[in-house]
């Protein structure tokens, strides 16, 4: 079976001098959940940026699906951290954007619409709306529904719980998880809350300072009905600690990074 | 005083100056009394609009009125008070008391006769322009968006073009009229053009700019839901641009009426410009006052359109509270 993604060697400069990423290798099987995680500016969501194709490598090779990526595609969504709903469209219009561009016939747009409608709760009167008029967690919400309502073969998340507040995030989590439970589609996430990382994830990759690249892999070994798992499971709460040591090692080295950057 | 005062004085200061200048017109003797033939329009505004005010002032007094709307309602009396102030004034310094020169500045009577007595051709030439007007900006406008969606979207392309431009919107384009007249097939084709291009410039010029710094973060979202390039400049460029677009498009509006005017001054054979000319050079000023006020009429109107069309377009930027 190939992999999801296979990435080797890579290598991304930003002009003239940040390098971002540098000699990282990265593999992702079928129907895995893996979260990346690291100090600040190790280059976890530019790698996320690469695999969407929103961002050029400068050395190695990234293959999605067994070929190199492309341009960005409906294959691979993309949730973001600050939603990028259009402000024009209708939560409605917004969530049917992807099936619409793709020429999708109306009946199939109307399964789509209300099967996300139901697995994201959002209710009818909040279809018309505006996106400037609704709250943040109902916008993220929207914002995973417009993915989700394009069946991509792969989810990028990059920080999408970051502004939420506990209850929304809470429940956006458990629907990420229970729908990769059902589906089985390969997710990345990126993110840079350790438990977090750690509670959602079958793996989660540790990426060194700036330049990033692996710096180990913490295989989370607790049962795949994420959603059911206590907080305060003692398992849970020893691998918590096991990466926070990792990414506690690096944040010191980022911050010397920095020093010499002379940030 | 106190704040129901204030109001009664808004709304009582229009009706002051009307039922003033109806006085003045119908007692005291005209000094241009040999060109004036009937003062009945002048009266029939006057009256019509001391009844519409009163009509829309018991309105507000009987129905509780919010306070936004009341702000609006007196904002629109102070408007009639600054209007019906200078019919006053013009018709006293013109035609009661010898102040003004009575040629050029003929009196409010004679301006309202005129818009009477010659409506039928004063509709006409308004046709005439607003056809002009019309086809002269759709077709600048419409250039304008797609060149300016475009340009700015290539991003090599606007390096050349917008400095380029930036260096001749600024000549007016009334200076190609010479061209326009001898290369376009009639006058009006010329005109047309004439007006098109004062509704292009600004357009193109918003449009253009507003697109080369759209939001790269809605581009990408859009990429990633499999929106192709003609897709997104359709569904996300030209809806994130509309604010800059309406901005522009509405300079576009004013100059293409300014080109109208100096089109039809120059070459056309009918039209508001046209008819204004040559009743100047009959020295009709009571004619050309008129067309002055049929221009402005259909300025109102064409803004008053714009601006529902704008407000409906841009609804999705109205906030809450807002």
């Amino acid at each position: 079976m190939t992999n999801v993604i296979e990435a080797t060697n890579v290598k991304k400069l930003y002009p003239p001098d940040i390098l971002a990423i540098d000699g990282f290798d990265f593999q992702m099987k079928e129907g895995e959940f893996i979260s990346l995680i690291g100090p600040t500016g190790c280059g976890k969501t530019t790698f996320l940026r690469i695999v969407a194709g929103f961002e050029d490598i400068q050395q190695g090779q990234v293959l999605f699906q067994g070929k190199p990526v492309g341009a960005p595609s409906a294959n691979r969504g993309v949730i973001f951290q600050d939603i990028r709903l259009f402000p024009w469209m209708t939560v409605k219009d917004n969530i049917l954007f992807g099936c619409k561009s793709r020429g999708m016939k109306g009946e199939d747009q109307k399964k789509n619409l209300k099967e996300t409608m139901e697995l994201m709760q959002l209710d009818n009167e909040a279809l018309d709306m505006y996106p400037d008029r609704l709250s943040t967690g109902m916008r993220q919400r929207a914002g995973v529904a417009r993915v989700l309502a394009n069946s991509p073969d792969i989810l990028l998340l990059d920080e999408p719980l970051n502004s939420l507040d506990w209850l929304t995030r809470d429940y956006i989590q458990t629907t990420i998880l229970k729908l990769w439970h059902q589906t089985k589609r390969p997710t990345l996430f990126v993110t840079h809350n350790i438990p977090e990382a750690v509670f959602v994830s079958q793996r989660v990759v540790v990426m060194t300072a700036r330049p990033g690249k692996e710096k180990a892999v913490v295989n989370v070994d607790l049962p795949e009905r994420r959603w059911e798992l206590r907080r305060d499971d003692q398992h849970y709460l020893d691998l918590v600690k096991t990466t926070s040591r990792l990414v506690e090692d690096e944040l010191s080295k980022a911050r010397e990074v920095e020093k010499v950057v002379g940030y | 005083m106190n704040e129901n005062g204030k109001i009664a004085l808004r709304v009582a200061y229009p009706q002051i100056f009307i039922w003033a200048s109806v006085a003045i017109i119908t007692l005291l003797p005209d000094i241009q009394a040999a060109a004036i033939e009937t003062k009945l329009p002048v009266l029939a505004f006057l009256i019509g609009a001391s009844i519409f005010l009163a009509i829309l002032s018991a309105i507000g007094a009987t129905n509780k009125v919010a306070k936004l709307r009341l702000v609006r309602v007196l904002n629109f009396y102070d408007i009639c008070s600054i209007f019906l102030t200078l019919i006053f004034f013009w018709e006293l310094l013109a035609n009661k008391i010898p102040v003004l020169d009575p040629m050029i500045f003929t009196c409010p009577t004679r301006i309202f006769q005129a818009l009477v007595n010659k409506r039928d051709i004063l509709f006409s030439s308004s046709l005439s322009s607003m056809f002009l007007l019309v086809n002269g900006y759709f077709y600048g406008i419409f250039v304008g968006i797609v060149t300016g969606i475009v340009v700015g979207w290539f991003k090599s392309l606007f390096r050349v073009v917008y400095p380029v431009a930036k260096l001749i919107a600024p000549i007016p384009p009334v200076v190609y009229i010479p061209f326009a007249l001898v290369l376009l097939p009639s006058v009006t084709y010329a005109a047309i053009f004439i007006i098109g291009l004062g509704a292009f410039w600004p357009t193109f010029a918003n449009v253009c700019f507003a697109t080369h710094n759209v939001d790269r973060r809605v581009i990408e979202a859009a990429q990633m839901l499999g929106a192709k390039t003609s897709t997104i400049m359709r569904r996300v460029i030209l809806p994130f641009v509309l604010p800059e677009l309406f901005a522009g498009i509405f300079i576009g509006l004013i100059l293409a009426f300014i080109m109208l005017e100096v089109a039809e001054m120059v070459g056309a054979s009918s039209g508001l410009g046209f008819y204004l000319l040559s009743q100047r050079l009959l020295n009709h000023y009571d004619v050309v006052s008129a067309i002055i006020v049929t221009v402005g009429i259909l300025v109102i109107v064409c803004t008053v359109i714009f601006d529902y069309v704008e407000a409906r377009a841009l609804r999705w930027k109205v906030r809450l509270g807002a």
